[in-house]
C-alpha cells in the first residue's frame, strides 16, 4: 500500500515535470516523454500491475492537459509499455546489457508508434516523414535520456 | 496437495492490461461526450492552481521591467491610436457615403498564460480565463500586439485551452495585404507555414504582410499573422505556394487577449 502511494506520488511529480518543463528539453520541436521512462522504471523495478494502471491514469491526465484530440491515447500506450516492461520485473539484471538497451528501445518504440501514428493518421504528412522526422528522433532522444537516468538509478545493474 | 489457481489470477496482468486497453478505447471513442469534457475541465482547473505560485514568483522578477516597457509602448500606441482614430473616422465617413454596411466590433478578455505546451498531439497553451469569465469555444486569441495566437478549443469554468496557430492541424483564412489575395494558411512539414494554391498571376512578393481575411466567424479581419518569406512555383507554374513567417513569438507569450 505504501509503495502504491509512493509510486503514485512520484508519478504525479513526473507528470508535473513533463507538463511544466517538458518543453525545456525540446529540440527542434521534439519533446521527450519522461512519463514513459517512469512507467518503464516502475515496470522493471516495482510491479507490472502498478505500471499498467499508473500508465493508464497518468496518460489520461497528460492527454487532458495537453491535447484536444483523442484523450486516452497516452493512457493506452503507457499501459501497454507498462505491461511489457513488467514482464522483465526482477529479471532485467540477468539480461545482457545490449539486450537491455534493445528492450528499452522496443518499449519506447511501442509507446511512440501508438501515440505518434494514431495522432498523425489523419494528417497530410507522408508516413515516411512521420517515421523519420518524428517517431525515430523522438525514440532515440528519449532513449538517450532513459539511458542517463537508468545509469544514475542503477537500473539493470547487478 | 496441489492447489487450484483460477484462470483470472493466473493471467492477472493480462486481464489488467486488457481492462486498461478497453477503458482507453472507451475514452478515445467518447472524446466529445459531456462527461469527458467535464472531467478534462476539472483536470485543467486543478492544473491552474499549480501554476499560480510559479507565476507569482515569475511576476516579482519581471514586473518593474514590464512596467517600463509598457509605459513606452503605451505612449507610442497612443500616438498611433490618435492617427488611426482620424483615419477610421474618415474611412467611416467615406463608407457611409458609398453605402457600405458597418463593420463588426468586438471586445477582448485579457488572460494570463498558465502553461505553453508543445506535445506530440498539439501545440497549445492554457490560460486563466474560462467560461465563468465569458470565454466561449472557438473564440480567437491574439497577443498584446494584436497578432494572431490561436483559438479556444476547450474550456472549463476557470481556464481555457488555446490551440496555437503553429499547431499542425490549425487552418486560417488569410489575406495578403498588398495584392489582396486570399488563401488558407496551414503548416507543412517541409515548407513550414504556407498559403497553398495562390493563383499564378497573384502579385505577392517577399516581405508582404499577411492578415486574417475575416471570412470565418472565429477571427475578425485584419489581425496580423506574419510576413511572406518566399514564393515557390508549384504544379508546373499554374499556382504558387507562398511561405509565411509567423509574427507571434510563442516562447515569450505571457498574456493573451481572447476576442469576444
Amino acid at each position: 500500500m505504501i509503495d502504491t502511494i509512493k509510486y503514485s506520488l512520484l508519478g504525479f511529480l513526473v507528470l508535473i515535470f513533463q507538463w511544466m518543463l517538458g518543453d525545456v528539453f525540446s529540440i527542434y520541436g521534439l519533446t521527450p516523454s519522461f512519463l514513459v521512462i517512469f512507467i518503464i522504471y516502475v515496470g522493471l523495478t516495482h510491479s507490472q500491475l502498478h505500471a499498467i494502471w499508473l500508465g493508464f491514469f497518468l496518460g489520461f491526465i497528460i492527454d487532458a492537459l495537453t491535447g484536444t484530440h483523442l484523450v486516452g491515447i497516452s493512457g493506452l500506450a503507457l499501459s501497454v509499455v507498462g505491461y511489457f516492461a513488467g514482464i522483465f520485473h526482477g529479471r532485467i539484471t540477468r539480461v545482457p546489457i545490449i539486450m537491455q538497451y534493445l528492450l528499452y528501445t522496443g518499449f519506447l518504440a511501442i509507446f511512440f508508434v501508438i501515440t505518434v501514428m494514431i495522432t498523425f493518421q489523419d494528417s497530410q504528412w507522408a508516413i515516411g516523414n512521420v517515421v523519420f522526422l518524428i517517431l525515430l528522433p523522438k525514440t532515440i532522444y528519449t532513449l538517450g535520456l532513459l539511458s542517463g537516468i537508468f545509469i544514475l538509478l542503477r537500473v539493470g545493474a547487478e | 496437495m496441489a492447489t487450484s489457481v483460477s484462470p483470472i489470477s493466473r493471467y492477472k496482468s493480462l486481464v489488467n492490461l486488457v481492462s486498461a486497453i478497453v477503458l482507453s478505447l472507451v475514452l478515445i471513442a467518447s472524446n466529445n461526450s459531456p462527461a469527458l469534457i467535464r472531467a478534462r475541465g476539472i483536470v485543467m482547473d486543478a492544473s491552474a492552481y499549480l501554476y499560480v505560485p510559479i507565476q507569482w514568483v515569475e511576476t516579482l522578477f519581471t514586473i518593474e521591467k514590464d512596467y517600463h516597457k509598457l509605459q513606452q509602448s503605451h505612449v507610442k500606441a497612443q500616438i498611433e491610436l490618435n492617427k488611426y482614430k482620424n483615419l477610421v473616422r474618415e474611412n467611416q465617413r467615406l463608407r457611409n457615403l458609398l453605402g457600405f454596411k458597418g463593420e463588426k466590433s468586438f471586445d477582448v478578455i485579457p488572460a494570463n498564460v498558465l502553461s505553453n505546451i508543445g506535445s506530440h498531439t498539439m501545440n497549445s497553451l492554457t490560460v486563466d480565463q474560462g467560461s465563468q469569465d465569458g470565454v466561449k469555444l472557438l473564440s480567437g486569441v491574439v497577443d498584446a500586439q494584436a497578432q494572431l495566437v490561436g483559438k479556444i478549443v476547450a474550456i472549463s469554468p476557470n481556464t481555457a485551452l488555446v490551440q496555437l496557430i503553429n499547431d499542425k492541424n490549425f487552418r486560417v483564412s488569410v489575406r495578403e495585404m498588398r495584392s489582396r489575395d486570399v488563401g488558407i494558411l496551414s503548416y507543412n512539414l517541409k515548407k513550414g507555414y504556407i498559403i497553398q494554391d495562390v493563383p499564378r498571376n497573384a502579385a505577392v512578393i517577399a516581405g508582404d504582410s499577411v492578415v486574417t481575411s475575416g471570412f470565418s466567424d472565429i477571427f475578425p479581419e485584419h489581425i496580423f499573422v506574419g510576413w511572406v518569406s518566399e514564393i515557390s512555383p508549384v504544379i508546373e507554374d499554374y499556382v504558387k505556394s507562398v511561405q509565411v513567417d509567423l509574427a507571434t513569438d510563442f516562447n515569450r507569450l505571457e498574456e493573451v487577449f481572447i476576442l469576444k
